[in-house]
Formats: C-alpha cells, structure tokens, sequence
C-alpha cells in the first residue's frame, strides 16, 4: 500500500490528479479494513451463546433471568475478546443498519414464534428456536467467510 | 496544541502527507484500532508509523491507549474528536479540489 516514505514528503497543494490519486488511497485503506476474515470461533462462540440464551426461556422465570444475563454478558465479553484479538473496534454508527436489520430480523421473528408456542403450551418452541437462531449465526459466519475467501 | 494550523477550505499539511492522511482514513473508519493493523496495512516499519502518529497526537488530532494482551504490550489508536473533524474537513478540500461535491470516503 503505502510506502516507507520520509515525513512530510507531500508537503503541497496537490494537483486534482494527485487529489483524486490521495481519495482512491484513501477509500482502498477503508474498505480494506472490512475485508479482515472474522475467525470461525466467534461465529460458533455466539451460536452457542444464542441458543442457549434461547434455551434459557425453558427455565423457571427466576432462573431464565439470571441465566439470560449471565449469557448476555459472557456474550458482550466473546465480542470484547474478538475485537481485542483483530486490532479493530467499529464505531458503532459506522455499521451498515440495514447489515443489522437483515441479521437480526429472522432472529426475532423466530424468537417470537417460539414465544407464541410457548402461550399455548408448546414448549418445544423454544428448542427448534435455539436450533433455527443458532444455525443462523452459523450460517451468516459460514457466508463471511465464504465471502471474503472469494475475494481475496 | 496544534503542530501546524490546517489553510483555509479545510486542506490540512499535518494529514495530507500520504501516509498520515491512510492512518487518519482507518483511524475515520473505526471507534478505535491497533497500532499493529495500523502498521500491517501501510506496510511502513513501527519506527515510521510512530513518528507519524507522535505528529498526529501533537497536532492533538489522535490518542493512544497502551494495552496488554498475552503478557505483550499493545497500543491503540484513535482520532480525538478535532482529529476527526479535520480529517473530514481534509477530504472535503481534496473533493473540492478533484472537482466534486460527492463523498466516495463514506460510501
């Protein structure tokens, strides 16, 4: 990319050449940042924090609770760990929402079906939800991957 | 403090030198990175890299975190608010200069 240049060796108004030369680098270094291959263990860290948070509804009240925030915060600590471990923590309003709405939807569609089940007595909801949520993360993992091997 | 004052229309020579203007375009991309992304994207030795970002942080435009992960010291960087802002001030004076008002660094 860039090279071991001395300091300050551009010290002038650029040329609209070098100017759009200047953004070109500019936008290769931002996108190359999301081109960075997530590991497989944080997708299959967070499938199974997922499921078993989904499980967890299966618990007496009391019970679910604690173990929903137990689940949530050894989930917040797997991301913390990730982002420590890549060199990159995103800025939160720089993450595409419409990423975040597309990954999180079936998600809680799946969640309150199982919720819906679960009203009128069919527990089992719960386990296929786990499974359904699980795959998912798996799934979105696999795709990353997948993805990002293609491309490079 | 400010290493140098940035010209009128936002063109700033403390960022414009290439490689400070890649380490302010990743440093814009993210809430905060490692000084050793910084270093493997650019492609520079550490002893380069950090004399540019000891420009930047004396221009007050970046920060640094000193960290230990595995026994190993690491340092993280990020833009302090005026940084940003005049790393965005900066390429809205390149696009001025390039002749367009569209902005390809935030697509």
């Amino acid at each position: 990319m860039a090279s071991d240049a001395p300091l300050d060796s551009t010290a002038h108004r650029p040329t609209p050449a070098e100017a759009a030369a200047a953004l070109r680098q500019v936008r290769d270094a931002q996108s190359s940042l999301g081109r960075r291959l997530a590991p497989s263990w944080y997708f299959a860290a967070v499938a199974a924090m997922l499921g078993a948070t989904t499980l967890s509804q299966l618990l007496p009240t009391a019970a679910t609770i604690v173990v929903t925030l137990a689940l949530v915060a050894i989930m917040g600590a797997v991301v913390r760990v990730f982002f420590d471990r890549a060199g990159v923590v995103p800025q939160v309003g720089k993450v595409n929402a419409r990423w975040i709405i597309l990954a999180t939807t079936p998600l809680v569609l799946v969640t309150l079906a199982a919720a819906w089940l679960d009203d009128s007595g069919r527990e089992w909801g719960w386990i296929v939800a786990a499974i359904v949520n699980s795959g998912t993360v798996l799934g979105v993992g696999w795709w990353h991957r997948r993805q990002l091997r293609a491309g490079a | 403090m400010t290493a140098q004052a940035p010209e009128p229309g936002g063109f700033n020579l403390v960022i414009h030198a290439p490689n400070r203007l890649l380490i302010c375009a990743l440093l814009d991309s993210v809430a905060e990175i490692e000084f050793g992304v910084v270093q493997e994207r650019l492609s520079v030795s550490a002893s380069v890299l950090s004399k540019h970002v000891t420009v930047l942080a004396e221009a007050g435009y970046v920060t640094q975190r000193k960290a230990v992960r595995e026994t190993r010291p690491r340092v993280w960087l990020q833009f302090t608010p005026e940084g940003r802002a005049a790393y965005r001030a900066h390429v809205a004076a390149l696009q001025a200069i390039v002749g367009t008002q569209s902005d390809p660094v935030e697509a």
